[in-house]
């Protein structure tokens, strides 16, 4: 063949276009999608990691078999944060450093703080797992960078403001939380929409300073007892994991189920049910990030919780496998709606999408990239007659948009 | 009066857990890390025995005993292969070495038992209160205990008036000596550590129905069975019961009057016992 001027500059224009194409576009010809995971996946914080990974593979799993990203594979590369920002930070570097440019990384918020501004450096886009800390959408907001996870004013918010509509007669509220710092949002938000809801109704509600109780501690008998001598007939209980598990253990002699009229716990969701099993509190509200009995109408969620049941033989996942799935499906869905892998295509399109997802339709608030989808809420308890010893009573569902809180993107909520 | 009995009951709590930590500092003069790691074990091994709801008080306190004699003998492998071989380095080995053995413990928590939240309950006859002169006590709270005082007179006779403990305490005192006079030295650290490690698991066995069980269970009595150990007085088992009293005692009394400070006056506690008494109430103990 032969090579005139004219055949040379279309020849190597074509291939210096084909080498600088995005790599998405050769993906599509047989290459794979790659998406970091950074999560929790040994010491204190694994229960959670694992729920994240198991609900990005499920993910990756399902979009697969259904094609992929444009014809693409997606692989998923997990990495162990260690519950560490040095630990995260080690992972991000090494997973940028071998061209990954989409990450999902969660739980814990001091992780997120770490990697956070490494993004531009390394032209990443981030969807952050279940994450609530407001710093993450507000003084430390990152515009590549989305919150998949409930702030505390939204899920707490919108908490307070359900159980002012559930149960108008209670007009005095007892709390109880760990003397952490942060769960301090919790409470005030709980409590400010408490008073909203009622404020809205006509009526007013007392609510008590909180109860605090050691994290980590052996005994809460103190606490219970100053709880209960509050003569507050509702109660929202803000202890987590084994220290929640613990207080109701030792609350039931003190037969809390008679002293309150309405028991509310911030989070633990499943997780008291299936440690006390047939010594569950009678009723408990508590807030969760998906249910899949409450999405009944969401062929995602149904997919979702059918893999899980197959891949762990556990009917109630913790909500933390939804929301990781829809992390996985909004870069996926972005990087298919966009065609590249570049931030600065992805970012505006993740903004304008909304995709369905286990959680329902994912949509992020423009201006700080906080999750603005629904929010659960379920009441479960003791019940004889289920095998389980337990039941899952009522569920309730709040737009979560409308409890989000102000939009402050690089500044600190006020 | 129910911050007393309250007090009572953390204070029998946490001396369950320290007095296999103070015995196994008053032979071998090693500060266990790991200690609270045994502890979680033996609740772990308990719980597998009874299950979620145990049928009778006796069936705890048996689940109690064999999750007891399963650490006592982790107990003596780990002293054949960890703490005889640091008994006479630098105690920041020590440290370092238990440490490892309390990570390698909840990996193997993890391995059998996953990270699950698992909950035991009371059985039947502890799980309710009783009304004592006007004064509502959850019947657990007197198990408990009731608990820690027998173990206190049981560790005590055993060690000031039955002959193995008078072996245990002159090994510990003069090993050299005790050879000489044709006490087999070895032999008798052994079952003194194995013991010190049985008491862990047994605390774990009998507090089983009062914590939930997951793999940070050690951490949760690990400091303050420390706390009790360094104000009564290291490896002093008489002054490790009196400083966990005092400790319940104090923090009781801090849910009171500091409610905005859970568990601040254990601190200052410890601050102020140590300023009065620099080697513990009842001084340091080769037992």
């Amino acid at each position: 063949m032969k090579l005139n001027r004219r055949h040379f500059l279309a020849t190597s224009a074509a291939g210096i276009g084909a080498l600088a194409m995005p790599g998405v576009l050769r993906a599509q010809q047989g290459e794979t999608v790659r998406i970091g995971l950074i999560t929790t996946l040994s010491g204190p914080g694994q229960l959670y990691g694992n729920y994240i990974k198991d609900g990005c593979e499920i993910a990756v799993e399902r979009l697969n078999a259904a094609g992929g990203v444009n014809g693409a594979k997606i692989e998923l590369v997990v990495r162990d944060d260690k519950n560490s920002p040095e630990g995260a930070v080690t992972a991000f570097r090494e997973l940028t450093g071998n061209g990954i440019k989409l990450f999902a990384q969660g739980t814990f918020t001091a992780n997120l703080l770490g990697t956070l501004p490494l993004l531009e450096e390394a032209d990443v886009t981030m969807v952050m797992v279940g994450a609530s800390a407001l710093a993450l959408t507000h003084e430390a907001f990152n515009p590549r960078a989305f919150r998949l996870g409930f702030s505390s004013p939204m899920c707490f918010g919108g908490y307070g403001n359900l159980m002012a509509q559930k149960h108008p007669e209670i007009e005095k509220w007892a709390m109880l939380r760990s003397d952490v710092t942060a769960l301090a949002d919790i409470t005030n938000a709980f409590s400010n929409g408490l008073k909203a809801g009622t404020e809205k109704a006509g009526r007013k509600v007392e609510v008590l300073d909180p109860v605090l109780v050691p994290y980590g501690g052996a005994d809460f008998r103190n606490q219970i007892s100053n709880i209960i001598g509050s003569g507050a007939p509702g109660l929202f209980n803000v202890l987590q994991g084994a220290d929640a598990i613990s207080y109701y253990k030792q609350a039931r002699t003190f037969s809390l189920d008679e002293k309150f009229k309405v028991l509310c716990d911030s989070a633990n969701e499943f997780a008291i049910a299936k440690a006390m099993g047939a010594n569950t509190p009678a009723s408990l509200w508590s807030w969760t990030g998906w249910y899949p009995a409450a999405n009944k109408d969401n062929a995602v969620s149904d997919e979702v919780h059918k893999a899980y049941i197959k891949l762990r033989g556990d009917e109630y996942p913790n909500w933390y496998i939804g929301v990781s799935h829809d992390s996985i499906l909004t870069i996926a869905n972005a990087v298919a709606k966009a065609g590249s892998l570049d931030a600065a295509k992805l970012v505006p399109t993740i903004e304008a999408e909304t995709p369905q997802g286990a959680l329902g339709k994912i949509h992020f608030r423009k201006e700080d990239h906080a999750f603005a989808g629904d929010l659960t809420y379920i009441r479960f308890g003791r019940d004889d007659k289920n095998a389980n010893g337990w039941s899952v009573f009522e569920t309730a569902q709040l737009p979560g948009a409308e409890f989000l809180e102000r939009a402050t993107p690089g500044s600190k909520l006020n | 009066m129910f911050t007393l009995v309250n007090g009572l009951t953390t204070g029998m709590a946490v001396f369950l857990v320290a007095a296999g930590l103070t015995l196994v500092f008053g032979i071998m003069r090693i500060l266990n890390f790991a200690h609270g790691a045994f502890f979680m074990i033996g609740a772990y091994v308990a719980s597998t025995l009874v299950g979620s709801a145990p049928r009778s008080v006796l069936a705890l306190i048996a689940a109690a005993v064999v999750a007891a004699l399963v650490v006592g003998v982790l107990g003596i492998v780990v002293q054949r292969f960890v703490l005889r071989r640091i008994q006479h380095v630098d105690e920041h080995y020590m440290l370092i070495a238990t440490f490892a053995v309390m990570l390698v413990c909840v990996g193997f928590v993890k391995l059998i038992w996953g990270l699950e939240f698992l909950s035991v309950d009371p059985p039947p006859g502890i799980d309710t209160g009783v009304d004592i002169f006007g004064l509502f006590v959850p019947s657990f709270s007197l198990f408990i205990i009731g608990s820690g005082v027998v173990v206190f007179l049981v560790l005590d006779f055993v060690i000031h008036r039955a002959w193995t403990g008078k072996m245990i305490t002159a090994i510990a005192r003069d090993g050299w000596m005790a050879e000489l006079l044709g006490i087999n030295v070895p032999a008798g650290i052994m079952a003194a550590v194995g013991g010190s490690f049985a008491l862990a698991g047994l605390a774990g066995g009998l507090l089983l129905p009062n914590q939930t069980l997951s793999p940070a269970l050690g951490d949760t009595f690990l400091l303050l069975a420390f706390i009790t150990v360094v104000i009564g007085g290291l490896g002093n088992v008489r002054g490790a019961f009196i400083a966990a009293i005092l400790l319940g005692l104090i923090d009781g009394l801090n849910t009171m009057f500091l409610p905005a400070y859970p568990g601040v006056a254990i601190y200052v506690g410890m601050v102020a016992f140590l300023l009065m008494w620099p080697n513990g109430i009842l001084g340091e103990s080769r037992l």
